[in-house]
């Protein structure tokens, strides 16, 4: 049977992956990778931190493989580590501009958040501030609603899915959209109050 | 629910009044804000994504060679798992000997000491017999 990111996950191919099969597991990493960079790159906003914590959470799900229970499919337990991974790494580097006494998480990562598609530099601009802005309000968010939030908007991942990472319910899924959403709309209401008519997000 | 339909399901404009601006923010500026906040959410649907790293997989093995050196090199490997076990149980025994010995001489030690005492007592006692038997 393949799963939707069309790897073969029958027992042959399992039994390869976990008997440390090398060829298996290229073809894992290939298959799983751009997904895993992406989920990270949502949680973290930096390209770079992205792509070094996805390496991580392959070489982690290496070493898990043997003990792989084949309980969930492969795909909800390879995002399951990255979700986690990218939060361990989010928390160290909050933890590190704590320490540094530094200024809060984006605020000097603005040039990495991509800012759409137009050529018009004020445009580009107002897409960037907003990119930021979203952003913040992500950041905001309880953790859950958060994780729940991104998986589904920004890697279209169902609530079956959402519900396996989280190890909850699809209802809870949608309740925790839900409240996202509307806490979302909340602090980005607030923001742009804050920052009046026509006004930079700073 | 999908990526389409988040807008309308988490819409709820009642809901969101006390949030709005303090100060009776007039009809246009709730709008406005209202629009940005769409617009911002929108977002959500159109973020771009990372293209694929050539490089990714290079790396992924790196780390995990990077990580196992002692499965990675056959000397290393043997030193870890054979030499050093072994160098260890050696210890192990050699501490084992070393005690029960230890523990045998002082027995044999005191033992000695035990047989000279009565030894010396038992001289001790017949020099005291022949004194008394002088005396007399």
């Amino acid at each position: 049977m393949a799963n939707e990111d069309g790897i073969k996950e029958d027992g042959g191919f399992l039994d390869r992956l976990v008997g440390g099969d090398e060829a298996a597991f290229d073809a894992f990493v290939l298959r799983f990778q751009r997904k895993v960079v992406n989920i990270c790159l949502r949680f973290l906003h930096n390209p770079e931190d992205a792509e070094d914590t996805a390496q991580d959470v392959f070489v982690e799900a290496y070493r898990a493989l043997p003990g792989f229970r084949r309980e969930a499919e492969l795909s909800t337990w390879i995002y399951r580590i990255a979700v986690s991974k990218s939060l361990d790494q989010l928390r160290k580097k909050k933890r590190k501009k704590k320490d540094d006494g530094g200024r809060g998480i984006g605020g000097e990562e603005l040039d990495d958040i991509p800012a759409g598609p137009s050529w018009n530099p004020d445009r580009r601009f107002e897409e960037r501030e907003r990119a930021l802005a979203l952003q913040r309000a992500l950041d905001a968010l309880p953790e859950k609603q958060r994780i729940a939030v991104t998986l589904s908007k920004y890697e279209g991942l169902g609530n079956a899915e959402i519900a396996a990472v989280l190890g909850t319910t699809t209802v809870s899924v949608d309740s925790l959209i839900y409240r996202a959403g509307e806490n979302l709309r909340r602090i980005l209401r607030r923001q742009i109050a804050r920052r009046g008519p026509g006004g930079g997000s700073r | 629910m999908n990526r389409q339909n988040f807008a309308e399901t988490t819409s709820n404009p009642v809901k969101g009044l006390e949030d709005r601006p303090p100060g009776g923010a007039d009809m246009n500026n709730r709008n406005r804000i209202d629009r940005e906040v769409e617009e911002t959410l929108g977002l959500l649907n159109h973020q771009a994504s990372m293209e694929e790293s050539p490089d990714f997989l290079a790396g992924v093995r790196r780390r995990i060679r990077a990580g196992e050196p002692a499965r990675r090199t056959p000397a290393l490997f043997f030193f870890r798992r054979v030499v050093v076990p072994a160098l260890l149980a050696l210890l192990v025994v050699l501490n084992i000997v070393a005690a029960v010995s230890m523990l045998r001489l002082r027995r044999s030690d005191s033992e000695a000491k035990l047989q000279g005492f009565t030894a010396l007592a038992k001289d001790y006692a017949a020099y005291q017999a022949d004194a008394y038997a002088n005396l007399k």
